[in-house]
């Protein structure tokens, strides 16, 4: 019979195999590879020993291909709850020195088990993925193990935050996961994401392309907008974890916690705007000379940039910013920036973040491909999330607001619970130039000199419309501000806004344009 | 197929008001490289590569097309 401290030694030498992970060999290839441990992962994320791991001892259940006879530790993931900054979350990180950190049942089944924790608990999960795919001695089970973490993604989704870390490669059905989650975090050269990788392109479309130019880092914040935060190494990366934690609150039911609330940057807001209308500037100057501390975490800051969206503060209380770029594509909206800017109105909407909007747009992007790829519904899915959103809505019109983007940049239309405008608004249903030539058609044509009649009513028109005082004749626009008030408007209208509630019809759900 | 990242091209038609880089010039990205009249708007094109002008393929004045080449870069040496 074991002594009860030889039953303690024996846990202590059991742990330890299994700590070990896939052995020193595999570990000094990781290392190689630029990459950290699943363990230091989850330690550079975590606050220092809140960690509990659970499911250490689990165990595969291949018993084919001379699997039963392999021992593979922790089935390939770590997984557990714990602390960052206090606050409880729950996460699991794949280990790829373990079997290249591919995914069976058991492993499935062990990430079930946190995120059912997360959920049962409303805190927030984070996954990182670092897996060669499906573990394929397993077979369908191993798909079995992906599919129950889908509908857990899917049952969790807007109930508890969601961040899917990319710390590897994620190819083939185990990129679902993250697409279904809030935020995808990646590291540049690190990441790896695709459905179909090089070797499969290249058998069947016979196109070469290396694993980073289909689906790297870049590629996912650049191009696709999978990624929603591009990070130079996986320590900056855990930073921005952190930081995003600290804006969102831990559940759907909750609001983000408060921090104590910081005057902005001493800026000259009022200078940032140009005085000429065909002058380009940076629209997040305007963010940050009204947020706290000038503060501003940006979200998908390298995808489709002519819209700008993200986090920060005013007077304590989260909010999300929502805006358009001018200095980017002029600030039209288009495919990918509609597809962008409603994901971000949906998520703080879930999450009980008032929505702070800067207007300053030329309207939607004209172009046959732009109408080809379906610009009407994907247009159309602002216009849905700003109407459908019941959280705080506040509205600032800085210059352009026409036409149809005028409308779907959460107008008093779209019951925006205050629209303020600058004196430089110009609100009207299309540029000066488009609207003279339309309804002063005769008048130009008959004209003994037209394009001086053209110019003449194109001032007309200018001189009526190009300003905020229209709308707000008939109410469209609540106030109009200096732009030195603009802090202050917002914080009034947020501290008015706090308790809001809004009945929505009962359905069991709504049918967003996708 | 992959677009080359060292191509510089209109993100819609408009009018070139002003060229700002020779060529032979290092740029880093982000640099103002021309300057693009286009939705009503005097937009700054940005580079989008650090590197160095290889060839200018529009001239001032010039009313360029939806993706028509405008500057050619090349990797800085």
């Amino acid at each position: 019979m074991a002594t009860n401290q030889e039953k303690r030694e024996d846990l202590k030498q059991r742990k330890s195999v299994v700590m070990a992970g896939g052995g020193e060999k595999a570990i000094a290839k990781q290392k190689e590879s630029g990459k950290l441990t699943a363990r230091e992962r989850i330690d550079s994320i975590l606050d220092p020993g809140s960690f509990q791991e659970l499911d250490l001892f689990l165990k595969h259940s291949c018993r084919d291909f001379g699997m039963e006879k392999k021992d593979l530790a922790g089935d390939g993931v770590v997984a557990g709850t714990g602390t960052v900054n206090g606050r409880p979350v729950a996460i699991y990180a794949q280990d790829f020195t373990v079997v290249a950190g591919a995914l069976g049942f058991m492993h499935g089944m062990k990430i079930c088990k946190v995120m059912d924790h997360a959920l049962k608990n409303k805190i927030p999960v984070i996954g990182i993925n670092d897996s060669g795919g499906a573990r394929i001695q397993e077979g369908v089970r191993a798909l079995a193990g992906y599919g129950e973490i889908f509908y857990r993604n899917t049952m969790a989704s807007g109930v508890i935050p969601q961040i899917s870390v990319i710390l590897g490669p994620c190819a083939g059905g185990a990129v679902y996961s993250p697409a279904l989650t809030d935020f995808v975090f990646v590291v540049d050269q690190v990441s790896k994401m695709f459905i179909t990788g090089p070797a499969v392109i290249e058998s069947v479309l016979h196109e070469k392309i290396s694993q980073e130019d289909l689906g790297g880092a870049r590629v996912h914040a650049e191009i696709t907008g999978n990624a929603h935060f591009f990070a130079e190494s996986e320590k900056e990366c855990f930073a921005q974890i952190k930081e995003l934690l600290s804006y969102i609150p831990s559940n759907n039911k909750g609001k983000a916690a408060p921090v104590a609330p910081k005057l902005p940057k001493k800026v000259n807001i009022a200078d940032i705007l140009p005085d000429n209308v065909r002058k380009p500037y940076d629209v997040r100057d305007v963010i940050r000379a009204v947020s706290d501390d000038s503060a501003f975490l940006e979200v998908q800051e390298l995808f489709a940039a002519n819209v700008v969206v993200g986090f920060g503060r005013i007077e304590g209380q989260t909010v999300g910013f929502v805006a358009n770029q001018p200095r980017v594509k002029a600030g039209v909206l288009d495919v990918d920036s509609s597809d962008k800017c409603a994901r971000f109105i949906r998520y703080c909407d879930a999450f009980n973040i008032p929505l702070v909007t800067f207007v300053d747009l030329p309207g939607y992007l004209p172009g046959v491909d732009q109408e080809h790829a379906g610009v009407i519904r994907h247009g159309a899915k602002i216009l849905y999330a700003y109407s459908e959103a019941t959280v705080p809505k506040i509205t600032v019109i800085l210059r352009k607001a026409y036409g149809g983007g005028y409308i779907a940049m959460c107008s008093n239309h779209l019951h925006a619970d205050f629209v303020y405008a600058w004196p430089t608004a110009e609100i009207a249903v299309m540029g000066s130039a488009g609207a003279a030539n339309i309804i002063f058609a005769k008048d130009i044509k008959e004209s003994e000199n037209p394009e001086q009649t053209r110019q003449e009513k194109m001032q007309e028109y200018s001189d009526k419309f190009a300003n905020p005082y229209v709308a707000a004749s008939y109410g469209y626009v609540d106030a109009v501000i200096d732009p030195e008030e603009t802090r202050s408007a917002v914080a009034h209208a947020l501290m008015i806004t706090r308790d809001k509630s809004v009945d929505t019809p009962c359905r069991k759900h709504g049918l967003p344009p996708f | 197929m992959l677009k080359n990242i060292y191509n510089m091209e209109a993100f819609m038609p408009g009018t070139v008001l002003e060229i700002r880089v020779k060529q032979g010039d290092k740029v880093k990205k982000g640099d103002v490289v021309l300057i693009l009249d286009a939705m009503k708007m005097d937009n700054e094109i940005l580079s989008p590569v650090d590197g160095v002008v290889k060839n200018i393929c529009v001239e001032q004045g010039a009313s360029v097309a939806k993706d028509q080449l405008l500057v050619e870069f090349a990797p800085a040496e």
